[in-house]
């Protein structure tokens, strides 16, 4: 009976080490692979309940954990430190960190400037189909950054990310989908580098305008000015040149000027013409001061027994 | 007998002559004066040698027609599209050469200063224009292109001796400008015409 229970004791006693070693190498494992184990922590907070296993994550190097790490250090203005945990994390691609390199590389945060760099970054998290990726990329698309602007392939890259939700939504990119919307809009009204398409353009334009777009507000004034892809509706034109202008957009401001000036939408007024032709010209927008120099040119001879109703339009001028 | 019927009825035509040679010194004294009452007033009408008829009017310093010119010549200008419809709608497009001898006696192809006159003396209204508006025109390799985008008329002006730049005037509503600059055109190229009264 004894010697039974000087085997069991020692039986015992390997498999628990056994298992003990298991559970720790399965632990260690899950610790060091796993992205669910930490969650990504935009908001720094470690000294919640997670922060142990956080710490351990991350000495273990989780992906994760690193990220939230590089993070925490960014919030310190740790740049440098940061950057080497988000190389870390990135080369094991984790997209958000290859994010966060694209904008150090843009912004020059701990590292020299360098859009080749940041491209490649950006790129690499696009390729998995992170939203934020999509949208950056397709600027450099855009406006011709590192890459040659190419704006069809902006417009795909962007169609991309506005079909998936995008969150958490990093600071300063709280207007995003209405910045790329209007930009889409534009290119499909104008046929700017992608196949015209005033339905489009009025889908996007509309949904940007009503987020408080001034680039979308103003082209889609001028689709209702102009009776493009939409009946004429000067009243609409207005509304939206308005709503621009009142933002203290330049453009939409001069065109507030022309509806006041040819009584389009709004009851002919010339000193309101003049204010709202003054107010973008002040911010330089040189078509504005022309209007101005004609408008008070106008008047003047109006002085003198000329009417400033017989004022010709290019409009006029074109009619044929 | 038979004479004399016939040396009435030659006073007869006489007269008749010249009740007509005085309706028209009236008519033509009316039609002056029609002229110069739409002069005053800056508008008027203008007829080229096929009688084709022209809106015009005084802007800034001169007067323009309001419509692109439509006067069929033997060579040297086509319909867009070679479509006769559209010289209906559009009017006709020459070549440089053509537009400098096709406006109306007493009229010219204006210069760049005046087209920049011109522009100095409108209302840009880009919100109100339609593509209909942009009649468009045919390039240096003979194909017709811009319509309803862009708008293209002829200057007087010719580039330097030896290069075959002439002044050309572009309107262009996607990009929203209109400008006076150089056009590289050798003789396939088509573009609209307005005329300036001399």
């Amino acid at each position: 009976m004894n010697s039974k229970n000087g085997f069991i004791s020692p039986l015992v006693m390997g498999l628990l080490s056994v298992l003990f070693f298991i559970a720790t190498v399965v632990a260690v494992v899950v610790l060091k692979t796993s992205d669910k184990i930490v969650s990504l922590d935009y908001e720094c907070n470690y000294s919640h309940n997670s922060s142990f296993i956080s710490s351990i994550a991350a000495a273990l190097g989780n992906r994760t954990a690193e990220f939230n790490k590089g993070i925490c250090l960014m919030e310190k203005k740790e740049y440098g430190e940061a950057y080497d945990v988000f190389v870390s994390a990135a080369e094991k691609g984790l997209a958000a960190a290859q994010i966060e390199l694209g904008i150090m590389y843009t912004e020059g945060w701990g590292v020299a400037k360098d859009l080749e760099k940041s491209e490649h970054w950006y790129r690499m998290a696009a390729n998995q189909g992170d939203g934020i990726a999509l949208v950056s990329l397709g600027f450099m698309y855009y406006n011709g950054t590192v890459v040659p602007e190419n704006r069809l392939e902006a417009a795909k890259l962007w169609e991309r990310a506005l079909k998936l939700n995008i969150y958490p939504i990093p600071r300063g990119w709280e207007n995003w989908s209405a910045d790329v919307e209007a930009k889409l809009g534009t290119m499909y009204l104008y046929g700017d580098g992608v196949q015209q398409n005033y339905d489009e353009a009025l889908r996007c334009l509309t949904r940007a305008a009503s987020a408080g777009d001034t680039l979308a507000q103003n082209n889609l004034g001028y689709m209702y000015g102009t009776g493009k892809g939409v009946e004429r509706d000067y009243y609409k034109a207005v509304k939206w040149y308005k709503e621009a202008a009142m933002q203290g957009d330049a453009t939409a401001q001069n065109n507030m000027g022309f509806m006041y000036e040819l009584g389009q939408g709004v009851e002919q007024d010339y000193n309101k013409a003049i204010e709202w032709y003054q107010k973008a010209a002040a911010q330089g927008y040189q078509l504005a001061q022309q209007n101005l120099d004609r408008i008070y040119e106008a008047l003047s001879a109006d002085s003198e027994n000329e009417s400033v109703t017989d004022s010709f339009t290019l409009r006029e001028f074109l009619a044929n | 007998m038979k004479n004399i019927q016939t040396k009435i009825s030659t006073t007869r035509m006489e007269k008749v002559m010249k009740i007509r040679n005085i309706l028209l010194v009236l008519l033509v004294l009316c039609a002056t004066a029609f002229a110069n009452a739409n002069e005053n007033s800056g508008t008027g009408v203008v007829y080229d040698a096929h009688g084709n008829a022209y809106k015009t009017r005084k802007i800034g310093d001169h007067v323009w027609t309001l419509q692109n010119l439509k006067l069929k010549t033997p060579s040297g200008s086509a319909c867009y599209k070679n479509q006769q419809a559209n010289c209906d709608k559009y009017g006709r497009y020459y070549t440089w050469a053509m537009a400098m001898v096709s406006c109306p006696r007493g009229w010219h192809l204006p210069n760049k200063k005046e087209w920049k006159n011109l522009l100095d003396n409108l209302v840009i209204d880009w919100s109100a224009i339609e593509p209909s508006m942009m009649t468009g025109g045919r390039n240096y390799k003979g194909e017709w292109n811009g319509l309803g985008n862009f708008s293209y008329f002829w200057t007087s002006d010719a580039g330097n001796a030896g290069d075959d730049t002439k002044g050309s005037v572009t309107a262009n509503l996607n990009d929203r400008f209109i400008k006076v600059d150089w056009m590289d055109y050798p003789e396939k190229g088509l573009q609209s015409v307005r005329c300036v009264q001399d």
